[in-house]
């Protein structure tokens, strides 16, 4: 039996960030899918809008501005430290990594409360009419993905703080960040669709 | 760049092979180690035995298997629920199934079929086969794929219990509101069917992921992505459209059941609502999905010609290609299901263009594979009989198709035995034949046996006559005005010479699935044992033991040529130097898939089966109350941290953490994998 030549493997990294490991291509898989869901949800919305004379419905009101308008500064202002947050585990640097990873989340528990006000600037109930259903729909997707992404966020700094500092954790904390943005960008259009484009549109 | 330096040079290479070739007394020294080696990868990758060890695998190949024999059972209660309603069709006025029964009877058909058969029949070809064709030791994600499983069962298992508790599904498989909406349909059964497609979609979404990222990062290195094979190709277009097609039914499904359970208004129109809305929804999923069964068939046939002409794919760039424009037009289809609903013509037009234009990529294909059969030498094996059955019955679909592109034609035929007989011809001639074909040309690597070859022409045999008995009147029936969904008919109309045909029809192809099944018991412990490569084919998989190690390959291979193992030179070179002792993979360049980095992969886990059983709970539960969720949050939450959470240290394959790395050995490590 022949022993056959090789290509030797052994001396590669043994971790790698972004688009070289794995999980970073199934939290793009996943974003695709979530995207797809919250766009079909959007264009549901202008699908229903364009079924009736005014929008929204009388007597419907329209929904305040103030709680929506402060939750989406709290998001956008999130990605601050979900950026520093990103930066130190790149650089394997467990105390900034944890410190940065706390700020995020403390900003998280604080936009997860105001969504739970937000729900009440809408002024109008889910199963009022066709108008409400929607808007609570997707408001209720996107709250899903943040109650969800912000418990993910307490498990990655929970094992980092239990002292599982391997490489890979901090891998798991950048990918992690892409998920985080995405559910800040996806807001943009949403908070546009439901809160200005009634107004102005 | 570091990829770079680790490839070896070719005055290296001619090194080593003459350095092993001339030193005759190394050559035992040579196979002890390698028994070593295999041993030690043996222990690495293999599943612990019994039932915990079974619960807890994560290796694809168990897995795939599972899901293969799982879909298949459903193919089989599916079957039976056809057979049903063929007897029940066979003479006017017949009193076998009243019209509530029937009415679960050929929605539970449908749907089985379709979610609970045919996406997921598919997926499960591709866990098992990609992994291995693409030269790695597991999928990307193992514990994923696991919960894919598990929470895929659940949802068939659901499904099937509540059907025989008689809260079956009522409404057809793309339950149309306001039928199946809060006020023609109280009760629980649409319920059970809107949580079921939560089941398999997360089930198809996973799955998908798994094997996007599989072909990305985990090819062998060489295969580039000009040498990824055709079957591959198919399983990554598919997995694409699932992607970006099921949330399509993710959506409505969520809709309809907040309609249903929380009196939301979607599909309300006395409240701003809109039954079409749904139509819009289910079709921009449930055309696409047809292309998501279609392709993988695609997979099939290609393999299976390449393997049986004995040279390559002709045209394996238009091939290609083709999957990618159908994956694209398959998304531009979805309002010729809907001509009867009364849209703006100019949208019609449109949608009549893109039905008409995706037969052109369809008949690219259709001719490189004449042409490949045409300059080969065909060996008419019984999954070859199987291509060709699907040639001349996709064919036919195909031609009834593009004359439903045309909205007068569609609008006379709507609802009618002509579609029913159009989409079989499409369905079971493009997807089910050569998922056939597959079996027979699988079966020897995944059982290390042949199937029987003359019980295989019989079966075909059965299947082909029985099949065109059944549908091709069908045709007939549908132009004579017979609806579809219909418990009986009156003597009068004349359609019960033609509906007796295809019940006898009906019968043959059970004879053929009979046959199959008696193949398969029979040829599992006493077949010819079939070797690594029965077929001489040229795919990855057929380098490797049948049925393959745990780990797959002994050393991953390195591919030299889009046919991989018909280029392989006596000196090709094998990836040596990865871990044997550790679960770990080789991550490869997305496109020209030099080596990058290596990774461990999970062990086994019992938590996705927990995840899995506490989303059903939520599903389920959600039939009744909303609270489900949460009840199903709480549990599926803890099984999520149990899943990922660390597992003790493990010396071998974990590496050290951070804190305990000098500031330089961090920069330098930190720099490495950027």
């Amino acid at each position: 039996m022949k022993r056959r030549p090789g290509i030797d493997v052994s001396n590669l990294p043994e971790f790698a960030f972004g688009s070289r490991g794995l999980i970073w291509w199934g939290i793009w898989g996943f974003l695709a899918i979530e995207t797809t869901m919250l766009v079909i949800c959007l264009v549901s919305y202008f699908y229903l809008r364009d079924r009736v004379a005014d929008w929204p419905p009388p007597p419907t009101q329209l929904p305040d501005l103030g709680v929506p308008t402060a939750t989406l500064a709290v998001l956008l202002l999130s990605v601050v430290p979900m950026h520093l947050l990103e930066r130190a585990a790149r650089r394997l640097d467990t105390r900034a990594t944890i410190r940065w990873t706390l700020v995020c989340i403390a900003l998280g528990v604080a936009f997860c409360v105001l969504r739970g006000f937000e729900f009440y600037s809408l002024n109008v109930m889910f199963d009022s009419n066709a108008y409400g259903s929607v808007m609570w729909t997707i408001i209720g997707v996107h709250s899903f993905h943040l109650v969800a992404e912000v418990l993910e966020t307490c498990v990655l700094v929970s094992v980092l703080l239990a002292g599982h500092t391997e490489p890979k954790y901090f891998v798991d904390s950048t990918d992690n960040a892409l998920y985080w943005y995405f559910i800040v960008a996806i807001w943009v259009p949403c908070y546009v669709v439901l809160y200005l484009a009634p107004r102005y549109l | 760049m570091k990829a770079e330096e680790n490839t070896m040079q070719p005055d290296q290479m001619s090194a080593t092979t003459s350095a092993a070739s001339t030193t005759a007394q190394a050559v035992p020294a040579v196979s002890l180690i390698e028994d070593q080696e295999r041993a030690e990868l043996e222990r690495t990758w293999s599943d612990e035995p019994g039932l915990w060890g079974w619960l807890r695998s994560v290796d694809h190949k168990s897995i795939g298997k599972r899901y293969i024999v799982t879909a298949f059972v459903f193919f089989v209660l599916g079957g039976l629920l056809a057979l049903l309603m063929r007897l029940q069709l066979a003479r006017p006025e017949n009193t076998l199934l009243g019209p509530d029964l029937y009415n679960q009877i050929f929605t539970m058909h449908g749907t089985t079929m379709m979610f609970l058969f045919a996406i997921p029949v598919m997926e499960a070809m591709g866990i098992y086969l990609v992994p291995l064709m693409v030269g790695t030791r597991n999928i990307a994600f193992p514990r994923l794929a696991a919960f894919s499983y598990w929470i895929y069962l659940f949802g068939g298992i659901t499904l099937y219990v509540f059907f025989f508790l008689n809260i079956g599904p009522d409404t057809g498989w793309f339950s149309y509101v306001p039928l199946a909406g809060p006020e023609f349909s109280p009760g629980k059964r649409v319920d059970i069917w809107s949580q079921l497609i939560n089941f398999t979609e997360i089930a198809a979404l996973a799955a998908s992921i798994e094997l996007i990222v599989t072909v990305f990062k985990l090819r062998a290195p060489g295969m580039s992505i000009n040498r990824i094979p055709l079957f591959v190709w198919a399983m990554l277009v598919m997995s694409f459209m699932v992607v970006f097609a099921m949330p399509a039914v993710m959506t409505s499904s969520l809709f309809l059941t907040l309609d249903r359970l929380v009196g939301m208004h979607f599909f309300n129109p006395a409240e701003g609502g809109d039954p079409l809305l749904w139509q819009h929804l289910f079709w921009f999923f449930g055309h696409p999905e047809v292309y998501i069964i279609f392709i993988p068939a695609l997979g099939f046939v290609s393999s299976i010609i390449q393997t049986f002409t004995r040279r390559p794919n002709f045209g394996y760039t238009a091939l290609v290609l083709s999957m990618i424009a159908i994956g694209f037009i398959g998304f531009g289809l979805w309002v010729h299901h809907m001509f009867a609903t009364g849209l703006p013509q100019l949208g019609e037009s449109f949608f009549t263009a893109a039905t008409m234009m995706i037969a052109i990529p369809s008949g690219v294909q259709i001719f490189c594979w004449i042409a490949t059969l045409w300059s080969g030498r065909p060996q008419f094996k019984t999954p070859l009989l199987f291509v060709l059955g699907f040639f001349f019955i996709f064919v036919l679909g195909g031609l009834s198709g593009v004359m439903q592109a045309s909205v007068p034609v569609n609008l006379q035929v709507h609802d009618t035995f002509f579609v029913v007989a159009h989409f079989h011809y499409v369905l079971i001639g493009g997807a089910v034949f050569p998922l056939f074909g597959a079996f027979y040309y699988w079966f020897p690597k995944m059982t290390g046996r042949m199937l029987g070859e003359r019980l295989g022409r019989w079966n075909f045999a059965l299947l082909f006559v029985g099949f065109n008995l059944t549908f091709f009147p069908m045709h007939q029936l549908g132009l004579q005005g017979m609806p579809r969904r219909v418990y009986t008919y009156l003597p009068g109309t004349g359609w019960g010479k033609l509906n007796l045909i295809a019940t006898a029809g009906g019968v043959v192809m059970t004879l053929g699935i009979a046959l199959f099944i008696v193949n398969v018991l029979w040829s599992r412990k006493r077949g010819r044992v079939a070797g690594d490569n029965p077929w001489g084919a040229d795919t990855l998989e057929w380098g490797t033991s049948s049925p393959p190690p745990s780990y797959n390959f002994e050393h991953l291979p390195v591919v030299q040529g889009r046919e991989a193992l018909w280029a392989r030179t006596d000196d090709a070179p094998v990836v040596t130097g990865l871990k044997t002792d550790c679960r770990d993979v080789l991550l490869t360049k997305t496109f020209d898939a030099e080596p990058d980095n290596t990774m461990t992969l999970p062990s086994p886990s019992i938590w996705p089966i927990g995840v899995a059983f506490s989303a059903a709970v939520a599903f389920i539960g959600s039939c009744f109350t909303p609270w489900a969720v949460v009840w199903g949050a709480i549990p599926a939450f803890i099984s999520l941290v149990g899943w990922g959470w660390p597992k003790p240290k493990d010396e071998k394959c974990d590496l050290t953490p951070v804190d305990e790395w000098s500031e330089e050995e961090r920069r330098k490590e930190a720099s490495r994998a950027q």
